[in-house]
């Protein structure tokens, strides 16, 4: 395991990246500090025969964080970036496995993916505005309570009817 | 003949889950084309409230995310609590939480082979596979009072314990049903009929289920072995010996066939781990304030790797939570597995990735 992270570092050296791993644990943490970076690294982690498990994103302030999951033959490599425009390369034209987690991305979080090979939603109709995730829906709105009682008044006519 | 679209859904393919397939046929008007999905009936957006409860409360949630891999859920959200909060749980904490998962997977992989029977018209086996799983289901209500829902989890250890009579009465069920596997087994190796109709179908290659980084059967029935259990060692796991199925076709039947096989090394790791069980606390006393942090854990729940991420502020609850299951990486794979095959055959290799739409849309 601890040969992995020699091997990345010397790999990277000239990308300014830092690595440690968690203490007793199975995990690499890496940070990045530009995300022309990402697409570099990415090519490097596909001939290691990596695969994207998940990409997380969180907003903070006006900037959004990244981290991207990645295994690396057990190893849990967890690449971090931070960007402010809204905006990163994707990665799925090098892994095929990170296809629907960038698209929720951009449908979460209004983040562009920028060549991404199939753009479309993934879960939220096109109706809805992107980046939902930072407002709040109290349940009632979001279910539509009006359809439950217009269904309820018509069931108990019907009853009405029937009863005479 | 004009282009007509083939449209499953939303509801009701194999189980009564939504999800909607859009298929183009072959100018045959038998075989599929080529398929697309609809999905995101189902999203409640829970990865959104989770921001808006505290740690403990989040525990009773992600166990409401899904009812099969209702284990899975709690237990990898603990494990990513207990990694920041930089605890040690007691050794037989550790032991029982595999038990837990190991009944669960024995009952979630027979529900799967039901339907695979159902979908296929056999109903006797159907009768046959529901009927052994009732056994375990009879066994968790038993131990935790739940038939789906155990909640066996909690931060820092589990919320039950195993007294002779319990242990007794595990052992007794899978001795009652190891027999019953083998029989199944032999049936699924050998029945001309049903090789025949499973075979060939819905096959995923070694290349395809690398590329699409798939989890859990479906990966191993490619060949790719992902087992978190081997690969990632958590809980007691690294202590226990059991090993990982492989099978080399791709298609329904190996899935099935590593389904089945997985069964018999559930056995043999419930086994194990009744016997070893140390003595001792079962959860440690911990406040559910956690220090600033981050991490990442994951398991093998019955469908595949479940992942979990965590990062707290140092507040009561948590700054950003995010998981992925099994089927959401499984799913793509539908569009290579599907194409070439008969339209009445899109049920049958949609249940054999075993797919969980409430966990995939959270």
């Amino acid at each position: 395991m601890k040969s992995l992270h020699v091997k990345l570092n010397d790999m990277t050296k000239s990308m300014a990246l830092r690595c440690h791993f968690e203490p007793n644990s199975d995990s690499l943490w890496c940070e990045i500090a530009d995300k022309k970076l990402l697409l570099e690294l990415a090519e490097i982690l596909a001939t290691l025969n990596a695969r994207v498990c998940m990409i997380t994103a969180y907003q903070k302030e006006d900037e959004h964080e990244l981290v991207y999951h990645f295994d690396l033959n057990g190893v849990m490599l967890n690449l971090k970036l931070r960007i402010t425009d809204k905006s990163v390369p994707s990665i799925t034209p090098l892994f095929k496995s990170a296809d629907w987690t960038e698209r929720e991305l951009s449908e979460i979080y209004g983040i562009a993916i920028v060549n991404h090979p199939n753009p479309k939603r993934l879960f939220l109709d096109e109706s809805i505005k992107e980046s939902v995730l930072q407002e709040y829906y109290s349940l009632s709105s979001a279910m539509s309570g009006k359809v439950s009682q217009e269904l309820w008044s018509r069931v108990k006519a019907e009853e009405g009817v029937r009863h005479g | 003949m004009d282009k007509t679209k083939v449209i499953l859904g939303p509801f009701d393919v194999a189980l009564e889950e939504p999800v909607y397939f859009k298929i183009e046929p072959n100018d045959d008007g038998k075989t599929i084309k080529s398929v697309d999905m609809i999905n995101g009936f189902v999203h409640r957006g829970i990865e959104s409230i989770v921001l808006q409860r505290n740690f403990l409360q989040n525990l009773i949630i992600t166990e409401k995310v899904c009812a099969l891999c209702s284990n899975n859920h709690p237990f990898t959200y603990c494990m990513a609590v207990e990694k920041i909060a930089n605890i040690t749980l007691p050794e037989r904490a550790l032991y029982l939480r595999v038990i837990a998962d190991e009944i669960k997977r024995i009952a979630s992989h027979l529900f799967n082979l039901g339907m695979l029977s159902h979908l296929i018209h056999n109903k006797a086996l159907m009768t046959q596979f529901l009927e052994t799983r009732e056994d375990f289901q009879d066994l968790k209500e038993a131990i935790w009072g739940n038939r789906m829902d155990l909640s066996a989890n909690t931060i820092g250890g589990v919320k039950f314990d195993l007294d002779e009579k319990l242990i007794a009465s595990i052992k007794a069920t899978l001795d009652k049903n190891r027999s019953k596997v083998e029989a199944f087994i032999a049936l699924f190796e050998t029945d001309p009929t049903l090789i025949s109709r499973l075979s060939g179908v819905g096959v995923l290659s070694y290349e395809d289920a690398l590329k699409l980084g798939v989890v859990g059967p479906v990966a191993r029935a490619s060949g790719v072995n992902n087992d978190v259990r081997k690969r990632s060692p958590y809980a007691a796991y690294d202590k226990l010996h059991f090993d990982v199925i492989l099978q080399k076709d791709g298609d329904v039947l190996s899935r099935a066939k590593v389904r089945l096989y997985e069964i018999l090394e559930s056995m043999k790791l419930l086994h194990q781990a009744l016997d070893a069980l140390p003595q001792g606390d079962i959860a440690l006393h911990v406040k559910t304030l956690l220090p600033e942090g981050e991490a990442t854990s994951r398991t093998e729940a019955p469908r595949g790797e479940l992942v979990y991420y965590l990062k707290s502020n140092g507040t009561r609850k948590p700054e950003r939570m995010k998981w992925r299951v099994p089927t959401y990486m499984n799913w793509e794979a539908l569009k290579v597995m599907m194409p070439n095959n008969s339209i009445d055959d899109v049920a049958l290799i949609f249940n054999s990735i075993d797919p969980c739409i409430s966990c995939t849309e959270r």
